[in-house]
């Protein structure tokens, strides 16, 4: 059990105050009317103020979305500042590199291939090895501290699969042959959600996309956007690094791999300069643009480990002017979920990944971990970070959509299943019109939420992993 | 160090007094494209307190950075990390 607060944003009556057990019906779930969300309100700040609850984790999500707008925080303790020894983090060692290593890549033709990022690890557990990129001949040169690497990474930025090599003690020149990315290929998004077939959506929904900007994609269309960074061309939105135009398309994109939600309406809003993070200022003016510009949902790929009340105020801004905000529940692999997933108005993302859906011998197949779902087959990536903040699971590995200069990229992250879980959503409220017309405040969220939990389906990996569960479409 | 100053009152904003007020605080307002409703302040940490007192319509919030999401493998150790 875990105890949280509430405020009572939304003015619900609990009538009771003090220490009394409860039942609420969960609502708005035709599915399973007779469900019930057992509680224990342990304190209360007068009869309509905040409540200190004891509820089970595994219900989380569903009272957050049985009850839309109703803050909820976890309760917090704080330790005495009592002196406490540093910490030995990093061990210094004086090991020096005894060979170089010699890896060629090329592409099936025996084409060499420039630019493609090669790690070798020498000891795994301690992070400990090289990197390099190769260069016009295809060549990487590798600096080892040991005869055996315990683990090669080769990563492309787009159009090969990347590749994932243990235990290898080479001898000579290692040379890796990359295997194209087949746009026919059935990905875990579209395993799930066959894309291929869906006609656009029905009427418009507007996306801000929070990002490194996105496109210029000839498969992607971009209804609008600004640039938040200062110092920057305000209109100039287009993407430096990839990221946002892949995260776009997996909302929009049109061609071999279409998004979940071709046709929705995408403002592309950039906030990360160059190699560069984001702030909170940059992103916070990104949101209070998507208010303005009337976006129905803002996807937000991004996150850091602490809670940030800037961005909870604008988060917050966005929620009152009827705008849903979703969030990468983050990579850490099995850490807390990142801050703002973490925020209870915002939904949070967490990643699944399917057998079978990427090459084998792939750096994909380094996501597979316990726990599997009702198939065996699913699984909970091994990098999802979870909790109980966790509202929904999707598809965020080895997903194929939209790259700089034209290009398809296989990417993972809790950065695709978020935009996955945002266009799904997109579709779903774009059958509802009447949701989409209500006046921009708190209900119009609040319904928006109401009617998205009716699609929700477990996908047996437990609430922690999962939330709630994944969209599914009717 | 850079703080966020977002306006959350209903009076319209007085943004030559706003100024004003940064500047008796040894402030620079360093981003003003979202003004009036929101700006960045580099102001020193220690004024940070009195400024919150003399900007009573306004919230204040540190600068924070935010990453994308990277799966890829990073390396540390004697070799070096990135």
């Amino acid at each position: 059990m875990a105890d949280f607060l509430t405020t009572l944003d939304n003015a619900i009556d609990f009538e009771s105050s003090g220490s009394s057990a409860m039942s609420f019906s969960v609502r708005n779930m035709p599915q399973a009317p007779q469900q019930e969300i057992a509680l224990e309100i342990i304190d209360s700040i007068k009869s309509k103020g905040a409540k200190l609850v004891s509820l089970n984790t595994d219900e989380m999500a569903n009272f957050r979305f049985s009850y839309p707008g109703l803050r909820i925080i976890p309760e917090k303790f704080y330790s005495r500042t009592d002196a406490m020894q540093e910490k030995l983090d990093h061990k210094i060692t004086a090991k020096s590199a005894i060979k170089t290593l010699d890896v060629l890549i090329t592409d099936q033709a025996e084409k060499p291939l420039r630019g493609i990022l090669v790690i070798a690890f020498t000891n795994f557990k301690q992070r400990i090895g090289s990197k390099a990129k190769t260069n016009a001949s295809g060549y990487a040169k590798l600096q080892l501290n040991a005869d055996k690497v315990e683990r090669l990474y080769i990563y492309p930025d787009h159009s090969y699969w990347g590749v994932l090599q243990k235990n290898l003690k080479p001898k000579a020149t290692l040379k890796v042959k990359l295997s194209p990315i087949d746009l026919g290929t059935n990905d875990v998004l579209r395993y799930f959600f066959d894309t291929r077939s869906f006609p656009p959506i029905e009427h418009p929904v507007r996306i801000g996309v929070i990002d490194t900007g996105a496109g210029p994609h000839g498969n992607l269309t971009v209804a609008g956007g600004k640039n938040m960074i200062n110092g920057e061309d305000p209109n100039d939105y287009s993407d430096k690094e990839g990221h946002g135009t892949h995260v776009a398309g997996i909302i929009g994109a049109s061609g071999a791999m279409p998004g979940v939600a071709l046709g929705a309406e995408l403002q592309i809003y950039r906030v990360f300069a160059l190699g560069k993070n984001a702030s909170n200022f940059d992103i916070m003016k990104a949101i209070a643009q998507a208010i303005a510009d009337k976006c129905d949902l803002i996807n937000m790929s991004l996150g850091e480990k602490d809670l940030d009340e800037g961005l909870i105020s604008s988060i917050k801004d966005a929620y009152n002017a009827g705008i849903i905000c979703f969030a990468a529940n983050g990579n850490d692999g099995r850490q807390p979920v990142s801050f703002p997933a973490a925020y209870s108005l915002s939904i949070a993302v967490g990643v699944m990944g399917r057998k079978g859906t990427y090459p084998a011998g792939s750096t994909h197949a380094d996501a597979e971990s316990a726990p599997y779902g009702t198939s065996l087959d699913n699984y909970v990536a091994a990098f999802s970070n979870i909790g109980p903040e966790t509202d929904l699971i999707a598809p965020g590995v080895a997903i194929i959509s939209t790259y700089l200069g034209d290009h398809y990229a296989a990417m993972d992250g809790t950065s695709m299943a978020c935009p996955a879980v945002t266009g799904l959503a997109a579709r779903l409220l774009s059958t509802r019109h009447d949701l989409l017309g209500l006046p921009r405040n708190q209900v119009r969220s609040d319904e928006i939420l109401k009617f998205l939990s009716q699609n929700i389906q477990a996908m047996g990996f437990g609430a922690n992993f999962e939330g709630k569960g994944m969209f599914h479409l009717p | 160090m850079n703080y966020i100053i977002k306006h959350t009152g209903d009076k319209p904003v007085d943004l030559k007094k706003v100024a004003e007020v940064i500047r008796a605080h040894q402030g620079d307002l360093i981003d003003g494209s979202a003004m009036p409703t929101m700006g960045l302040v580099r102001i020193a940490p220690e004024e940070i307190e009195s400024l919150k007192q003399n900007l009573d319509e306004w919230q204040v919030f540190p600068e924070k950075s935010y990453q994308v999401p990277n799966t890829r493998k990073k390396t540390g150790g004697p070799f070096g990390g990135f």
